[in-house]
């Protein structure tokens, strides 16, 4: 077991003339909540997908627990993706039994009992879900796994504010202390509390990585106010505007 | 794992194919019932509705399950890997080696069954002009004379057997054609599906200039009749060879090149 959960030198994803990663060097160690802050098409996502071994990158190394994106990385790794990845068949039942048969760290109970708090119905089709509750049951099967990293893209993205809190309270409770969480979002301000650390990605790099009390106590203000002042983009007919919300 | 794979896919498709076969042979068995009993109405509209409509319907529905197969093949892999499902597929613990290998070999028994089950309303639809003790009496007369010609021409069986297995292959090589055009055009950012058509014609054509040149190749090596034919096993051999090659060169393009954007 290394020492650093994730471990990145150099890394690099062109997607033809656009570089969606430049030049990314950042280590995470275990144990922690990081939360992968920046602004729409900062490079979020492809990080993420990197990591998971759906995307290659274009030069550069990553590590999860001293392994390059494969096999032994996927079984440790427990993915929540920005859209619904589940064939439109299934019902909440198939998805279930889905995890079990591929994970061994999947715990069937706990994902029972997650369903019975969220009131999730499992003989319902997945695709007659709302948009909230379809993002509340991916939550529930990632979180039911006991997996060294948890990797969250946009998990409170789309969803409404009581929702939003049903989700992080989901998080905090369910996943393993020895495990890292890695989310990523815009939405700042309701991240925040939850959070150990906090990366600021800009265009691709990375301008900032500390621990939120370090960035409260040495910016005297919050992770959402002073991402705001980072990422301040000036609007096209003036105003005081900034680009993290949407 | 590849066993786990095959039945996640198999359930989504028979799910649409079952009904589908179910159907077709419901109405096959109904239009040998209404052909069977003779009844001819005296209009036109009704000579239409009851004998002409039904064996169009009858058609369309097995024309259907083909074009259903074929297009649940090509859809297996582009959405199933290539596409949205391809986040949760590709990161469940598994080799791409066993992702490619589980589409193509869930393909392949589709389309076997899809085969049997349209042989099957054929079978259905020769009780028209026959009954049933008839049509049972017809394939004993078959399995009753199997026997002898068996023994009279010992080497029929063996090639008929490498036949069925050189059809496989073909059938398989087909799946595994379309799958590396899919996977040659995910690598393009915008023009996937171009680049996949693109692809697949290309291979299509380089195939129709070597193909005649393999085949050549085995009618040079000495037959002896039974199974040491050339010609025999390259129905085999060359399907066999084009497999291979489809699969690692897919398998060498999902492991090195995905790009689920």
């Amino acid at each position: 077991m290394e020492a650093n959960l994730i471990e990145i030198h150099g890394l690099r994803k062109q997607f033809g003339s656009l570089a969606a990663l430049d030049g990314v060097d950042l280590t995470v160690g275990r144990g922690k909540i990081v939360g992968l802050l920046g602004p729409n098409g900062s490079g979020k996502t492809t990080l993420i997908k990197i990591l998971n071994g759906l995307l290659c990158p274009t030069a550069g190394s990553v590590l999860v627990d001293g392994h390059a994106p494969g096999l032994y990385t996927k079984a440790a790794v427990s993915y929540l993706p920005d859209k619904p990845y589940f064939a439109p068949w299934m019902r909440v039942r198939d998805a279930i039994e889905l995890f079990q048969d591929f994970y061994k760290d999947f715990d069937r109970v706990k994902a029972d009992d997650m369903c019975r708090m969220m009131e999730l119905d499992e003989s319902r089709q997945i695709k007659t879900l709302s948009k909230g509750t379809q993002e509340k049951m991916q939550l529930m099967l990632v979180m039911s796994r006991h997996a060294q990293l948890y990797l969250l893209d946009e998990p409170i993205a789309g969803v409404d504010p009581a929702a939003r809190d049903a989700i992080l309270d989901t998080i905090l409770t369910n996943y393993c202390e020895n495990s890292t969480v890695v989310i990523s979002t815009h939405l700042i301000s309701d991240i925040e509390k939850v959070l150990d650390e906090a990366v600021f990605l800009k265009k691709g790099r990375i301008v900032l990585h500390d621990s939120v009390e370090a960035i409260r106590e040495r910016e005297g203000k919050s992770v959402d106010a002073y991402f705001r002042e980072v990422f301040r983009v000036a609007p096209v007919n003036g105003g005081n505007e900034t680009c993290s919300e949407n | 794992m590849l066993g786990k794979l095959m039945k996640y896919d198999l359930r989504s498709n028979f799910r649409t194919l079952l009904p589908l076969w179910l159907t077709t042979h419901g109405l096959a068995i109904v239009y040998s019932l209404l052909y069977g009993s003779r009844i001819t109405p005296s209009s036109a509209v009704g000579r239409f509705l009851l004998i002409v409509l039904p064996a169009i319907v009858l058609v369309l529905l097995l024309g259907a399950m083909f074009t259903i197969a074929l297009v649940y093949m090509v859809r297996g892999f582009s959405r199933g890997l290539l596409g949205q499902e391809g986040y949760l597929m590709f990161t469940l613990p598994v080799t791409p080696t066993a992702l490619i290998a589980s589409k193509a070999l869930s393909a392949l028994v589709i389309e076997l069954l899809t085969g049997v089950a349209a042989g099957l309303c054929c079978m259905v639809l020769l009780t028209c002009n026959s009954t049933w003790a008839e049509l049972l009496g017809f394939l004993q007369e078959i399995w009753t004379s199997i026997g002898p010609g068996i023994q009279e021409h010992p080497d029929v069986l063996p090639r008929l057997c490498v036949v069925f297995v050189g059809m496989l292959f073909w059938l398989l090589a087909l799946n595994l054609h379309t799958y590396l055009a899919c996977s040659v055009g995910q690598l393009s950012g915008k023009h996937r599906k171009a680049l996949a058509i693109i692809t697949f014609c290309a291979i299509t054509i380089l195939l129709g200039k070597l193909l005649p040149a393999a085949f050549s190749l085995f009618d040079l090596l000495p037959s002896s009749g039974g199974l040491r034919d050339g010609s025999l096993w390259a129905l085999v051999i060359i399907p066999a060879v084009l497999c291979t090659i489809y699969f690692f060169a897919t398998r060498l393009i999902l492991a090195r090149r995905l790009n689920l954007e």
